[in-house]
């Protein structure tokens, strides 16, 4: 069905969640790309030359996880704040998210149609909650390699340092690996390919919001609210 | 909560968190003179070669569990890309419906 040109789209993200985003994507490539540097300076030291070499390099990795850790205590006070976010429950899991990713590869082989989504699948489930167990741990380990001293003089003795080291690194590793994969997932795949810009904007067509999010467009269409601001 | 109020709560919690952000790493700086690098801490030492204490192996040892927690994330990973690519080929496949 074509889309009327005078018909408006709908608001998936808020402003407040776009800049949350935004800031998280921004320091979360310069996290990885000065971290890499910084871990393997032998390989990938020449990568600081054109920035000011290691100590620019390590400022900046200081400064990203400085603002990261800003976002992390914003979006805690925020969504604790936050009623309409808690009684949504939109990002909670719940038992479909067990069950969907089985009903989509019976619909890869042709068994069943396609998983009914509700405003969040679970592949964005998987990437928020990720983000949400997993950054605190490097954003902790981080601020204590950042400030071993203080390490030293109030938590632990210092040859509790490495394993800081250990956790973080792979911690890192890992979140790297979930940078891609979300990158695929919201930009590469044949659907969105060269971008999806929803994130930036906040917009979806109504169209595509019953495509890939039939039940939130359902919800919102019983609700009279297709076109309203999303809380 | 309307959107005003909303609005308002959004910005000030942003300077609050500023704020927290900024004093407590402040407060750090002031309390210990200056940034201290790890290898001050074990002049000429990388981490690898310090000497650990009793407590420091336990550390490591919870260290390395974790990590090998932290590896069973590459193999979930591989299933989610693979399950992601072939939804993508069937949605290919059927017309990007």
């Amino acid at each position: 069905m074509a889309k009327a040109k005078s018909e408006p789209n709908m608001e998936r993200f808020n402003l407040n969640q776009r800049i949350q985003h935004s800031i998280l994507a921004v320091t979360c490539l310069v996290l990885f790309a000065t971290g890499l540097v910084i871990k393997f300076p032998d390989d990938l030291g020449y990568l600081a030359m054109p920035i000011g070499g290691y100590s620019a390099t390590t400022a900046i990795h200081r400064f990203a996880g400085g603002a990261i850790l800003c976002l992390m205590i914003y979006h805690f006070l925020y969504y604790i704040s936050d009623r309409t976010w808690w009684k949504s429950r939109e990002m909670f899991p719940r038992p479909s998210d067990i069950v969907h990713p089985f009903l989509d590869t019976f619909y890869i082989i042709g068994m069943t149609d396609k998983a009914k989504y509700r405003k969040y699948a679970y592949r964005e489930k998987i990437d928020y909650w990720g983000t949400i167990i997993f950054f605190p741990i490097l954003i902790v380990t981080g601020f204590f390699m950042w400030f071993p001293s203080f390490f030293v003089a109030y938590i632990a003795p210092a040859d509790y340092l490495p394993a800081l080291f250990t956790v973080h690194t792979m911690d890192a590793i890992l979140a790297g690996f979930a940078l891609m994969l979300h990158l695929y997932n919201v930009h590469l795949s044949p659907s969105f390919f060269p971008a999806n810009w929803t994130m930036f904007t906040g917009q979806i067509s109504p169209e595509r919001a019953e495509e890939e999010f039939p039940m939130w467009y359902e919800k919102r269409k019983e609700e009279g609210r297709l076109f309203e601001h999303e809380d | 909560m309307n959107q005003t109020q909303k609005d308002i709560l959004s910005l000030t919690l942003w300077i609050v968190s500023l704020v927290i952000t900024l004093v407590s790493i402040y407060a750090i700086y002031m309390h210990f003179g200056v940034n201290t690098p790890y290898h001050d801490v074990y002049p000429g030492m990388s981490s690898q070669e310090v000497e650990l204490s009793h407590g420091g192996h336990i550390a490591e040892t919870i260290a390395h569990v974790i990590m090998y927690v932290l590896d069973l994330g590459v193999p979930f990973f591989a299933v989610l890309v693979t399950h992601h690519l072939l939804m993508s080929l069937k949605s290919i496949m059927s017309g990007g419906e």
